[in-house]
């Protein structure tokens, strides 16, 4: 997949489309923006890995990443 | 369970002639102490600390349950504390200090005057967070201690006055010898809607001399561009000084476990270690996060996980200084 260096406008409006699309998926724990190839993504954080491709790799394109976090704990 | 059951069980548990599954007490090595509730944290044993935890209604109690090694988590000696409770556990893998990072840790958890960021602090009922900045109020001429609600107001269980001591009480602080402060205001930490900011201010005391300047960076000014930012580091009560990255912002839907419960974060800042070290462990909570090229302040530190980042040792999570000063009327740091 060629890489998409995205406006941080248009990743704002990708994370919030994706926010409401992923509000019910139990194992998501956070969606913002990461920066990435001098533009910017949507980085979609799980507690738990997801056994079914629910979240897309890329949205309206703009790149779509994800990474495991667990549980968060205030320190 | 009541509070007298909890006590009973845990001494149970820990007694000289421990039940089959019981633990024999010994010394535990330094570990990451959240901040947190005193009596939240028991006596101590090889890799499990027990305590006493709130539950979810008033009066009642759990076993508070703190693992210091993950593969500990599912073990049969974690299974058969649960068992003992019947179930009425509260569970959390704490994590531990490496050797590395408890040398030069150590300094940032004791005594110091004058007071300076980065050392522990706490509210008298806690165990130990970090004292983030010494600020300035709008309309205000006297210097406060700005770090988080969990650190200062013991997650809104705080009274206005209470004292903050330094260092926390965890690192040995007492009411007596080292007040330093009186709570002065913090942001409600909500469990009904999505918070912005862990954050308290604390009027640091007449008589208590204090120093604004970061060990091993001098002074801090401004606030950073979060847009332009990308290399921080901070100063904390447990880690020490530690370099990171921003591996995200504007995250909304961050669900932070605290004593109270699950509460959800939006507009965070994530943060990774660098060279395979996590960026902060349990008692930096309240560090003010710095942006590296600028020397300007970026964030304040109240959250991790001990997994995910580049390295796969955990993220940081920190709430924006810019909503911080805002919702406390901070002017800015002194």
């Amino acid at each position: 997949m060629s890489v998409v260096a995205a406006e941080i406008s248009k990743a704002r409006a990708v994370k919030a489309k994706l926010g409401e699309q992923l509000a019910s998926v139990d194992e998501v724990n956070g969606i913002g923006l990461v920066r990435r190839d001098g533009g910017w993504a949507v980085k979609v954080n799980l507690a738990l890995p997801i056994s079914e491709p629910v979240i897309p790799q890329r949205v309206d394109g703009v790149d779509v990443l994800t990474d495991i976090v667990g549980q968060i704990t205030a320190q | 369970m009541r509070l007298d059951s909890v006590r009973e069980l845990k001494t149970e548990l820990i007694g000289p002639t421990p039940r089959p599954g019981g633990l024999l007490p010994q010394q535990a090595p330094p570990m990451g102490v959240i901040a947190q509730r005193m009596t939240d944290v028991g006596n101590v044993h090889p890799g499990i600390a027990l305590g006493v935890a709130r539950g979810d209604k008033a009066n009642d109690y759990r076993l508070a349950v703190r693992i210091q090694h993950r593969d500990l988590v599912e073990g049969s000696r974690v299974q058969a504390i649960a068992k003992a409770a019947k179930g009425e556990v509260d569970v959390r893998y704490v994590g531990v200090l490496s050797k590395q990072a408890t040398a030069p840790a150590t300094r940032y958890q004791r005594r110091i005057r004058p007071i300076q960021p980065g050392f522990s602090v706490g509210h008298f009922a806690i165990t130990a967070g970090t004292l983030g900045a010494i600020v300035r109020m709008h309309g205000g001429d006297r210097p406060r201690i700005l770090s988080n609600n969990h650190v200062l107001a013991d997650e809104n269980n705080g009274k206005i006055g209470d004292a903050i001591l330094q260092p926390g009480a965890y690192d040995g602080g007492t009411v007596e010898k080292d007040k330093v402060a009186a709570l002065e205001d913090y942001v409600q930490l909500d469990s009904n809607r999505a918070n912005v900011a862990d954050a308290a201010v604390a009027l640091i005391d007449d008589d208590v001399a204090f120093k604004p300047a970061f060990p091993r960076l001098g002074a801090i000014t401004g606030l950073a561009d979060l847009e332009a930012a990308e290399h921080v580091v901070k100063v904390g009560r447990t880690t020490g000084f530690t370099h990171g990255h921003i591996t995200a912002i504007e995250v909304d839907q961050v669900a932070v476990r605290y004593a109270a419960g699950l509460l959800r974060f939006d507009g965070q800042i994530e943060i990774s270690g660098v060279d395979g070290h996590p960026f902060s462990q349990g008692g930096d909570s309240g560090s003010l996060i710095i942006d590296s090229d600028s020397k300007s302040a970026l964030a304040l530190l109240f959250a991790g996980s001990d997994q995910g980042g580049p390295d796969g040792v955990g993220v940081t999570y920190a709430n924006p200084l810019s909503v911080v000063f805002q919702q406390l009327s901070i002017a800015g740091l002194w």
